[in-house]
């Protein structure tokens, strides 16, 4: 992969010599921005659980207020929602937490005059069969007017910021690569230049195309790797760095089982650790298609 | 020799003409015609001088025929091929058939001797070990043994000379062009190149020898072709021995015709 000729002596001019940095500068940002990507979604992804498993019963107060009937239309939800399947917990908001989450909303005063709901929060056996419809019916039947909000509302707009999270990564991405491809065919292009008499001579000589494009790759393949492996190496020092300034008792104490705890998959860090690779790839990729554009303009 | 030719060469058995010009005219932009209606051929193994003053297109014929430049009118066959239907994939194949010793050299400032000399195999997948067999034995058939590792710019203009043909038949191509070869050395080296060329002529590659040394053209028997302000004329050997190859511009040879009438171009 590295050995061949090396007619061309691009490892002595200047045009290549910043090349690692700015490779390793695209290589750390693009790793940055994947971690980051794929740590929100993980975020989001817990957040999407909690809410999914939560379901809030809300029992309007009996007409005129009188709290003997609401008990009663409570003590009948509470009844059907007993002999309901899927349903690992039940438990009634004190009515002192309810006004205590309205109560910045509306205001002391307004809230005493206001016929406040019972809440009953239920939390569902995961991937159980609990039937909105049919205990929805029921606890109509119970108590009418009382209603199951299944946060549909939210989880669409955890899923909104999931999603819109990965587009910025892909777009960061996307950026950095444009910017990392942009520099390669430069530079590639500027070595071309430098080096045309000798690339006269190789074509002359009855060298192909392949053979010239060839030493540009390998050139750019070392120097990539070494940016690579920079930006991997300044990477992952900004990941523990961050790690650190999050939950540094947690991360002094074991950061090996923090690092597992965030809870990335196999495909997780292949796509982690691949970002580099990949990165490589595309440099050397970008280098051998402009020499080969560049050479084909030539006599 | 089995070896260069499975590895350059392909099979050269049946040899076609080698280089064939018909009616070919080069002009470079906004210039004079550099060349008017050329034709001409040359046979396999066959030697040719190709005379006239600086500046009478001797370097651009060569380059025309090592397809470094294409006519603007007429037709080149080059080893049988028409150079308009090559493919650029196919240029090299063509190229590594032709030795060229340049003007200038054209060696590779940062390469050693040896390496320059190496090119052509390297370029062609030759193995190292061949490389480092032939290269060296090469060198020392052109008086350069103690120089193997030497940078171009070390050597004088006469070893440099000798490195730049060595690098034109390391491969053995049938077809061996040097353009000026004898301009940088003093008479006797100039003479030790040419019988350079004629022990390469006698292994059977065909030579086109550019020179306006007619001097030297005159020491050998051999055939010319003559350029004179972009008109090719043909000219016997001195001895007369050697039949002609055809050579001829419409208008009459430049020998009988020197000059360019006013307006020609």
């Amino acid at each position: 992969m590295f050995s061949g000729p090396r007619d061309i002596p691009l490892s002595r001019d200047g045009s290549t010599r910043y090349l690692p940095w700015i490779i390793g500068v695209m290589i750390y940002l693009a790793v940055l921005a994947v971690g980051a990507g794929l740590m929100a979604r993980d975020v989001a992804t817990d957040w999407r659980a909690d809410l999914a498993g939560v379901v809030t019963v809300r029992i309007p107060p009996a007409v005129q207020g009188d709290p003997a009937k609401t008990e009663e239309r409570v003590a009948a939800v509470l009844a059907v929602l007993k002999v309901s399947a899927g349903i690992a917990q039940v438990r009634r908001l004190p009515a002192g937490e309810t006004e205590r989450l309205l109560e910045p909303w509306v205001g002391r005063e307004v809230l005493k005059e206001l016929p406040l709901p019972t809440l009953i929060d239920l939390r569902l056996i995961p991937g159980s069969s609990f039937d909105y419809a049919l205990i929805s019916a029921r606890l109509s039947e119970a108590a009418p007017g009382s209603v199951i909000e299944d946060h549909a509302n939210e989880l669409q707009e955890v899923a909104r910021l999931a999603r819109t999270l990965l587009f910025l990564g892909f777009a960061v991405v996307a950026v950095v690569a444009v910017a990392g491809i942009l520099s390669v065919i430069f530079t590639v292009r500027t070595g071309l230049a430098i080096h045309r008499e000798v690339v006269e001579i190789l074509h002359l000589i009855g060298a192909r195309d392949g053979y010239i494009a060839g030493q540009f790759q390998r050139h750019v393949l070392r120097l990539a790797l070494v940016g690579g492996l920079v930006g991997m190496l300044f990477a992952s020092v900004t990941f523990i760095g961050v790690f650190w300034a999050l939950s540094p008792g947690a991360m002094a104490a074991n950061p090996i089982a923090l690092i597992a705890g965030l809870g990335f998959s196999v495909i997780d860090w292949a796509l982690l650790a691949g970002t580099p690779v990949v990165g490589v790839i595309v440099a050397v990729l970008a280098a051998r298609y402009s020499v080969l554009r560049a050479l084909a303009r030539m006599p | 020799m089995p070896f260069f030719q499975e590895l350059v060469l392909g099979n050269f058995s049946e040899r076609p003409g080698l280089i064939r010009f018909e009616n070919v005219t080069m002009q470079y932009r906004g210039g004079q015609a550099i060349l008017e209606d050329a034709s001409f051929h040359l046979a396999p193994g066959s030697f040719h001088f190709l005379t006239g003053d600086s500046g009478a297109g001797k370097s651009t014929l060569l380059r025309l025929i090592y397809l470094a430049l294409r006519p603007m009118v007429g037709r080149i066959e080059v080893f049988g091929r028409d150079a308009r239907g090559l493919r650029r994939r196919e240029i090299p194949d063509v190229r590594r058939r032709i030795g060229v010793v340049y003007q200038n050299f054209r060696l590779i400032e940062h390469l050693s001797a040896m390496d320059n000399v190496a090119l052509p195999l390297r370029i062609a997948g030759a193995r190292e070990q061949l490389i480092r067999e032939h290269v060296p034995e090469l060198l020392e058939w052109v008086g350069l043994s103690g120089h193997l590792d030497a940078l171009p710019r070390t050597l004088s203009g006469g070893q440099q000379q000798r490195v730049a043909i060595a690098r034109a038949v390391i491969a053995r191509p049938p077809l061996l062009l040097a353009d000026e070869p004898t301009g940088n050395v003093d008479d006797e080296i100039a003479m030790r190149l040419l019988y350079l060329f004629e022990e390469l002529h006698k292994m059977g590659t065909t030579v086109l020898v550019a020179t306006h040394n007619q001097a030297l053209v005159d020491r050998f028997n051999h055939p010319s072709l003559h350029l004179s302000a972009g008109l090719l004329g043909a000219v016997a050997p001195k001895g007369g021995t050697q039949s002609l190859t055809a050579a001829r511009s419409s208008r009459p040879a430049a020998r009988s015709r020197p000059t360019r009438k006013p307006g020609s171009a």
